[in-house]
């Protein structure tokens, strides 16, 4: 039975009912006897972890699908103006005097819009219509405050600060699921679990894969680590004994699996820096077929305020680590990268004024980038609300015309199934009939 | 305004030497440790807790966690005693704890004091701008001169590609130790000159300062105290800077050796402020759950700074508001009314700040009537723009919604907007401090930093809340919404309950949060009387309650330190530890405070850092933190012991850490894994490190805990190598043993 409901969804992303993927759906039977049979083993803790890994990877509908959603925080607002360029914008180049990517150096994309030059790796996968872009995307809250909005947009409760969870962990929870999902089924790259991915649904923060392990780091658990999990399989305490379970699994699979020796396809290089050496290790997960349907990492150093520089300087460094590191990511997972989601968001926009120090201050709307193997990329979504002076927010910042929820929403509906839209985002009245269908 | 400095400088100087001495005392000598034989596991459902269950009970949940030996102290005093002593922490003394933060000078200063001795980078900006000279005294010179070149190389860095750190409040925020550990030995600085302004001047006449040479560091550190501590004051910028490029991590303690704790914190603040004071507001944390004798009032401390949660990365002056906000908001009031706690916390610019009110401005104020005149004069200046707008509900929502009522409390929006123009002008007076802010200068007040009530911010009229009418009445009408609020009866309910989370169950019994509740209420809000009435509630001696509780990783990390008797010389990396158990001090970004649930603190992450912490810290490999667990078991002189415990030692080791006989799978997974020779190494490596400190960062650290220590720690490294103790310390079969009892799931329990 838990087949029946498995199955019986017929979306348009990807899990085709309709005779692409029958071979899969002739072992659904199959699969839900060993999920049976292999749940019935669990007390008795001797399942091969091939075993463990192949059977718990399918509990769920994205795991079933094998889909995969990376979230990626650019944290301390980034400047959307200066990323995707408005370039056909005369108020543009009036606003900004000094910081303005000129015409004849922006990567065109349509004849309006372009692309940062530092940001030329996400060219080619916008041409091959992987990649797309929705702009003038935002929260429908005014604050300018990146703890704030920082905060609201991890909870996805724009205005409510009291949520408890986050967005992408309700995204799970609104997956349809039966039996246990694997360990790994959320992740994040970074010693704490962010807010974004913080709830009901257990999700592992890993600052190195290599690390996390405990008393021992060689290809087999240490007798240490066996011991703790003898001592907790006895537990009385549920909670201890559950999540004991988990942690354990998730260590043994991680040394099973061993994701370390997923290195980089060759040519592939990652920037090595902490956000590149993140979507790395997220690679070596996904290679390492874990099971992980959501997985999240960040990256800083955007609060432009002073001197953010223009086709080359501060703001232009760190968009080619951003843009470097995604394309590797992208190229780095090959014929996978069908199977995945990927987006982009910070918390909001920047003033399209430059202030009086070669930057740019708090603002409102800002550029979202999707990126994935069902993605309808090679077009820029979303309302241009303009950027003459009446069409500002406030007279100063550039106005939202697409909440980040429907956005995000539209990635967790397609990439992971989440259906129930309320659950995921509270409120917002997400609507699937008014998705941007970027997807 | 400067404060004087030379003169409160001195004046602090007096009677400091005095305390170091009483440092050597605190490690506790050998404890004369029968053999307790465990008793039989209690069973699983019986009516009542045998007394010395109820003694455990008591330790583990009115303190963070029992020590050696207090279970015998109990038993001695009675339970009924000790709890009434506990109440009343002014009949005990702290000595000890007294003594470790006297290492902290800076924790003695006002907001405002510290503001203008160590600067924040956002004053330095100013002064800059303005050309404001630094100020005379050689020490506060330095300090300035030397920050003003560590932020200019500092904001260099992202430029350079320095590693991008999480989150911009956290770019900005000293108080990141991670990221401040992070700093990379400085490739260029700004010379500060005598006017800050000539800096900016400079700023792309970088210099490359090479490294000082060996010889020369070692000569230096050569000088005696005083002759030291003057050469460091009377460096340039760049001399310092090539200075701290030159000096090795294992010379800071020779560097910092026979200088006076103030010296200590002057030399550490030479890099940045920031960093230095909100080191100390966190590190003090630490240090009182674990060593406070006043171990009630410590919980009391946490459960209250949780409560009125406040986030350290707010903003970069919330540091500097910390040690204010717990020593003269949340300490004095802890234990008395909760009315006074609440106003305490209303005032207190940590508060003002992290929720946003000291921006906060009536629109028909006089000040608003200001800034829109000066909107129509001149809209585009930075004065107008800079000018707050009006009303932020911030404070107001959640005063109501987290501090008193709850959520569903009975108020509505409207409420939630007449409270804020009630508070409307409870600011901060001049929050930058009262050095180089030349637009705060011409108030006329001489408090920078603290609370202050502006009339001409404060919306005029009647304000209605809750149904109350409150009549326009300035400062008075926030003092009424507060009264209102206190005496509420959703408030002792909301209250009430959350205590009985923290010390009782997870889910409390509701006859049991009426009973507090009620007390509550007849009390005026007397918090002490509403622990009272829990201590002798059935409900807190409960069966099924004992043991039910999952330690937070606070209670985990001071319990394991307490009940291990570990000497704690420098709490930086345990403050790093707290971050990777998920519980960061003062780091709880949501307004709500961190859960007392124990879902919230077992995940795998949690978990796996909690065994590695446990292998860590019983092998001796936590950098600045000392067990030794021959000396615990009484053996202090009996290597063999260390080398070869036996199953009597393991059972010895179960009641001294889990105060009671473990699980017997626990017991046989112990006895069976303690000789694993290479555990401790390898869960050091795991316990990922978040970094080495830059050596004159942790000068002030490591240092801190004075020469006695410093000559033990010299004492016991024979080539005079490494931070302390930790680096060539094998780990022993004994130590495993530890670890593997205070990583068992019986440890995290209380």
């Amino acid at each position: 039975m838990p087949a029946k409901t498995f199955f019986t969804d017929s979306s348009d992303w990807g899990c085709d009912m309709h005779g692409r993927d029958l071979p899969r759906r002739n072992t659904v039977t199959r699969r839900g006897f060993m999920r049976g049979g292999a749940l019935a083993l669990v007390g008795t803790s001797v399942i091969p972890s091939f075993l463990t890994r192949s059977i718990y990877a399918e509990m769920t509908t994205a795991a079933a699908n094998n889909k995969k959603l990376v979230v990626i925080f650019q944290r301390g607002a980034c400047d959307g103006l200066n990323v995707v360029v408005p370039h056909a914008e005369k108020n543009y180049y009036a606003m900004r005097p000094t910081i303005a990517i000129k015409q004849n150096e922006v990567i065109d994309l349509n004849g309006f819009f372009g692309l940062h030059p530092q940001m030329a790796a996400f060219k080619p996968l916008y041409d091959q219509g992987h990649l797309a872009i929705i702009h003038a995307a935002g929260s429908n809250d005014p604050s300018r405050s990146h703890f704030d909005a920082q905060d609201y947009m991890e909870s996805g409760t724009p205005g409510v600060k009291v949520t408890q969870d986050g967005w992408l962990n309700r995204a799970l929870q609104a997956e349809q699921v039966s039996g246990k999902p694997s360990a790994f089924r959320a992740v994040a790259l970074g010693t704490q679990v962010p807010r974004t991915l913080q709830g009901k649904i257990p999700a592992i923060a890993v600052a190195n894969l290599n690390d996390f392990s405990v008393a021992g780091k060689g290809p087999q658990t240490s007798p240490i680590s066996n011991a703790f999990q003898a001592m907790y399989d006895e537990s009385s305490d549920s909670v201890l004994h559950g999540t004991g379970e988990e942690t354990f699994e998730a260590v043994k699979m991680l040394k099973a699996a061993d994701p370390a020796h997923y290195q980089p396809v060759a040519g592939i290089v990652y920037p090595n820096t902490a956000f590149g050496n993140s979507l790395k290790q997220v690679a070596q997960l996904l290679k390492a077929n874990l099971g992980v349907e959501a997985a999240f990492s960040d990256i800083g150093g955007w609060d432009t305020h002073q001197n953010q520089g223009a086709a080359t300087g501060q703001l232009a460094n760190r968009l080619k680590e951003f843009s470097d590191t995604i394309a590797a990511f992208w190229n780095d997972m090959g014929a996978d990268s069908e199977n995945i989601t990927l987006v982009t968001m910070s918390e909001f926009g920047r003033t399209a004024r430059q202030n009086g120090t070669g930057g740019t201050d708090h603002g409102h709307a800002n550029v979202m980038f999707v990126l994935g193997g069902s993605v309808k990329g090679g077009k820029v979504y979303g309302k241009w609300p303009g950027l003459s002076n009446e069409q500002l927010n406030e007279g100063r910042d550039l106005t939202v015309t697409t909440d980040f929820r429907n956005v995000l929403g539209e990635a967790a509906y397609k990439t992971l199934g989440s259906r129930n839209m309320d659950l995921v985002f509270p409120g917002a009245k997400v609507d699937p009939k008014a998705f941007l269908n970027f997807a | 305004m400067m404060m004087p400095r030379s003169g409160n400088r001195t004046m602090r100087e007096a009677g400091k030497g005095a305390v170091v001495g009483a440092l050597c005392l605190l490690m506790a000598a050998p404890q004369a440790f029968a053999a307790v034989l465990p008793n039989a596991p209690a069973a699983g459902h019986k009516a009542t807790l045998t007394q010395d269950e109820k003694t455990l009970h008591a330790l583990n949940r009115l303190t963070f966690g029992p020590r050696p030996g207090d279970e015998q102290m109990v038993r001695r005093m009675g339970l009924e005693a000790w709890f009434e002593q506990q109440l009343h922490p002014e009949r005990i003394s702290d000595a000890g704890l007294d003594a470790r933060l006297a290492e902290f000078p800076a924790l003695n200063l006002s907001v405002g004091q510290l503001m203008s001795e160590y600067p924040s980078p956002q004053t330095l900006k100013q002064m800059e701008k303005q050309g404001t000279p630094l100020p005379n005294d050689p020490v506060e010179h330095a300090i300035y001169a030397d920050s003003l070149a560590f932020y200019a190389v500092q904001q260099k860095l992202p430029a350079a590609g320095a590693p991008p750190v999480a989150g911009d409040a956290a770019a900005m925020n000293g108080a990141d130790v991670s990221m401040m550990a992070g700093v990379k030995p400085v490739d260029a600085a700004m010379s500060a000159g005598d006017v800050a302004a000539k800096g900016k001047a400079k700023r792309e006449a970088r210099l490359s300062e090479p490294a000082m040479s060996r010889e020369d560091v070692e000569d230096l550190i050569a000088l005696p105290p005083q002759e030291r501590m003057a050469r460091l004051v009377g460096m340039s910028p760049e001399e310092m800077i090539g200075f701290k490029r030159g000096l090795k991590p294992f010379q800071v303690a020779a560097l910092m050796q026979g200088l006076t704790p103030q010296q200590r914190q002057d030399a550490a603040a030479m890099q940045g402020g920031v960093r230095l004071i909100a080191a100390q507001a966190l590190d003090e944390r630490v240090l009182r759950d674990v060593y406070s004798e006043r171990q009630l009032q410590a919980v009391m401390d946490d459960f209250w700074l949780n409560h009125f949660s406040v986030y350290v990365k707010k903003s970069q002056n919330e540091p500097y508001m910390l040690a204010s906000y717990e020593r003269d908001a949340i300490l004095p009031n802890s234990m008395g009314k909760f009315e006074d706690l609440l106003v305490a916390t209303a005032k207190s610019p940590a508060m003002l700040t992290y929720l946003d009110n000291w921006q906060s401005i009536g629109p028909d104020s006089k000040a608003a009537q200001r800034g829109k005149r000066l909107g129509q004069v001149a809209p585009n200046s930075k004065l107008a723009q800079a000018v707050p707008k009006g009303i932020n509900e911030n404070y107001a929502r959640e005063l109501m919604e987290l501090h008193t009522l709850g959520v569903g409390g009975g108020y509505t929006q409207k409420d939630v907007i007449e409270v804020a123009k009630c508070f409307t002008g409870w600011t901060v007076d001049r929050p930058y401090g009262g050095v180089g802010g030349g637009r705060f200068q011409a108030m006329d007040t001489a408090t920078p930093g603290e609370f202050v009530f502006e009339e001409n911010r404060h919306e005029p009229g009647t304000k209605t809340v809750l149904g109350h009418t409150i009549a326009e009445g300035g400062e008075n009408e926030g003092l009424q919404v507060l009264h209102i609020l206190a005496t509420s009866p959703a408030t002792a309910h909301f209250v009430s309950n959350k205590l009985a989370e923290r010390f009782v169950s997870d889910a409390p019994a509701p006859v049991l949060v009426d009973r507090m509740a009620a007390t509550f209420l007849k009390s005026d809000g007397d918090i002490k009387a509403v622990l009272t009435t829990m201590f002798h509630s059935p409900e807190f001696w409960s069966p099924e309650v004992y043991r039910a509780k999952v330690k937070t990783p606070i209670e985990f990390v001071a319990s394991a330190l307490r009940a291990s008797n570990a000497e704690v010389v420098n709490p930086m990396p345990l403050v790093q530890a707290m971050q990777q158990l998920g519980m960061p001090i003062y780091g709880m970004q949501t307004t709500n405070g961190y859960s007392w649930q124990a879902d919230q603190w077992v995940s795998s992450n949690a978990l796996v850092s909690r065994m590695n912490f446990a292998l860590v810290l019983s092998g001796g490999r936590l950098q600045g933190t000392q067990t030794n667990w021959p000396q615990l078991l009484g053996d202090g002189g009996d290597s063999s012991l260390a080398a070869a415990p036996t199953a009597g030692t393991e059972l010895r080791l179960e009641s001294m850490l889990l105060g009671e006989p473990a699980g017997v799978h626990t017991r046989r997974t112990v006895l069976a894994n303690y000789n694993d020779p290479t555990a401790q190494k390898v869960a050091a490596e795991n316990f990922a490190k978040t970094g080495q400190a830059e050596p004159m960062a942790d000068a002030g650290e490591d240092m801190a805990a004075g020469q006695a220590k410093l000559m033990r720690v010299q004492a016991g490294r024979r080539g005079g190598y490494g931070q302390g103790f930790q680096a060539d310390k094998a780990e022993t079969p004994l130590d495993t043993m530890a670890g593997l009892l205070l990583g068992s799931p019986e440890f995290q329990k209380r």
